[in-house]
């Protein structure tokens, strides 16, 4: 959970993963959405975890669990899930673009 | 060349569906009950004949590993089946594509393995920035629960499993597979000694084994193609197709799926376009992810691609993630970056590599400008090798490795970058 302090940094890395786009993957900006993405990941996980089992006390658990993080980076929840909306959006665009750029090797799977 | 209807991962690139219908069209959990029905001994022994080894890195006997965990519980004590898809290996990137367009087959080659290992239960450790691979892997196996081919009386087999992902959280050294138990037990990443081995004590001090993704994921086919048919490809001990991560100064960067023992040139001029500005452009190759000890071009020129040919020429596979190098490159920043990467991933844990790391960084630091003593290379051998062999995990190996294998290459360019910057000063 250290790493979401990452988070902060969003709104840079997104802008510069953004303009390094025209000229190719800024391999330092990917590397970071991928890293925060991930750990918004961790937090959206938990959610579905609750509404799946719904467990006695997980709800007021895990509103506790993002308060407290989003706390550590003076952010709301609010804030803080409106960042990783945005992280995840900039992932997407890494992972969309990653797939269809491997051309086809000499044989390759048909 | 391997031909396309003997390759494993038939939608590795992601052309065809991901979903379960698209996976069982390509033969993915087509007889499993059947194969099942053979019975755990004939599992492992089969994939003892196939010659499997593993495709983490180590290349240790899969089927032999297998083995070593207890037939029956005489204790209580359950057995667990840990898959490693913390794939942080640099250069490696076979693991991802797997989970993203074959999760089928990881399912599946769960569920064999477990049922194999007499484990009801899988954990699959997932690298935390595999974000989107996560969770096409919780949704294939969702599928799979829905259509009860995991879960209670699997694929009808009267064998119970369940299988989880769980997230880590981007340490490297969470792919050594002790770390990896601690992590998944929610202690710190830090690998532990061994003895005791996961087998006899692993996850929550219960008998485990840790395989690579494509480990298991090439299960299920050779169950199915039988072991003869794997073990035709490749080389005495060295057999089976392979997944080939192809990177770096070539022209077509790809994943491949080629059988063992192809030669280094034919898997890059064929598949990867060959080498920017031709073979002769070759400076140097990393054959096995960061960790393994680069070729010069005379040893690549000839090389087999597997474990027994690499060990030989004084490296190793690997992850066979196969880094090119053309001649712009500057090595001796290729290899300081390396350097810095196990710096900042070491643990701690262990003294020599908590330290040891760090002095070969600041070392090959220093070696870049060439503002440095001749006789620092051989220092710099010596740290290297009073940190290689002296820790708990390989992590301090896989830190000293590259160095070793560019003094081993390239002094004659380390000696020049200080003659030069020798004489620049005196000027």
């Amino acid at each position: 959970m250290m790493k979401l302090l990452t988070l902060s940094l969003c709104a840079f890395l997104l802008s510069a993963v953004t303009s390094a786009r025209a000229d190719g993957v800024s391999p330092q900006g990917a590397l970071m959405v991928a890293n925060v993405a991930g750990e918004c990941d961790v937090l959206y996980s938990m959610v579905e975890f609750q509404k799946k089992n719904n467990i006695n006390g997980g709800q007021e658990y895990v509103a506790k669990f993002w308060a407290s993080e989003a706390g550590k980076m003076n952010l709301t929840v609010d804030q803080l899930s409106a960042r990783c909306e945005k992280t995840a959006a900039a992932y997407d665009k890494l992972y969309n673009s990653s797939a269809p750029a491997q051309a086809r090797p000499a044989n390759g799977n048909e | 060349m391997l031909n396309d209807k003997d390759r494993i991962f038939t939608n590795i690139y992601g052309w065809q569906g991901t979903d379960l219908k698209s996976s069982q069209s390509r033969g993915d959990w087509s007889g499993t009950k059947d194969i099942m029905a053979k019975g755990q001994d004939w599992i492992i022994d089969e994939v003892k004949k196939s010659e499997l080894r593993g495709r983490g890195g180590a290349g240790f006997s899969t089927g032999m590993k297998w083995s070593f965990m207890p037939k029956e519980s005489k204790d209580g004590r359950p057995s667990y089946l840990v898959i490693n898809a913390d794939e942080s290996e640099p250069g490696t990137c076979k693991d991802r594509d797997i989970i993203r367009h074959e999760p089928h087959k990881l399912v599946e080659g769960a569920l064999l393995a477990s049922y194999a290992m007499r484990a009801h239960a899988c954990y699959i450790y997932i690298r935390g920035e595999f974000m989107r691979e996560a969770q096409a892997l919780e949704k294939a196996i969702e599928e799979a629960y829905a259509a009860g081919l995991v879960g209670k009386n699997a694929s009808g087999s009267g064998w119970d499993f369940d299988i989880y992902v769980h997230r880590g959280a981007g340490a490297y050294i969470c792919g050594e597979e002790t770390a990896l138990l601690n992590s998944l037990e929610g202690k710190k990443g830090m690998p532990r000694n061994k003895p005791p081995f996961p087998a006899g004590a692993g996850l929550y001090a219960c008998p485990t084994t840790v395989n690579n993704v494509e480990t298991i994921a090439v299960v299920p086919e050779i169950l199915r193609r039988g072991a003869t048919w794997f073990a035709s490809f490749g080389n005495e001990k060295n057999r089976g197709t392979k997944l080939f991560c192809i990177s770096g100064h070539v022209n077509n960067p790809c994943n491949v799926e080629e059988a063992m023992s192809i030669p280094m040139k034919e898997l890059i001029e064929k598949h990867a376009g060959g080498v920017r500005g031709g073979w002769d452009n070759l400076l140097a190759v990393i054959p096995g992810g960061s960790s393994a000890p680069m070729l010069p071009k005379s040893s690549c020129d000839t090389v087999l691609m597997d474990f027994d040919a690499l060990r030989a020429a004084k490296s190793s596979l690997g992850t066979a993630a196969v880094i090119v190098m053309d001649k712009s490159t500057d090595i001796v920043y290729a290899i300081a970056r390396l350097a810095r990467f196990y710096w900042h991933e070491s643990c701690g844990q262990c003294t020599p590599c908590r330290e040891g790391t760090g002095w070969m960084y600041r070392i090959m630091q220093r070696m870049v400008k060439g503002e440095a003593e001749l006789k620092e290379i051989d220092m710099l051998l010596d740290v290297c090798s009073e940190v290689e062999g002296h820790t708990i995990c390989a992590h301090g190996d896989a830190a000293a490795w590259p160095i070793q294998g560019l003094v081993r290459h390239f002094r004659p360019e380390m000696e020049r970058r200080i003659k030069e910057y020798r004489a620049k000063v005196a000027a």
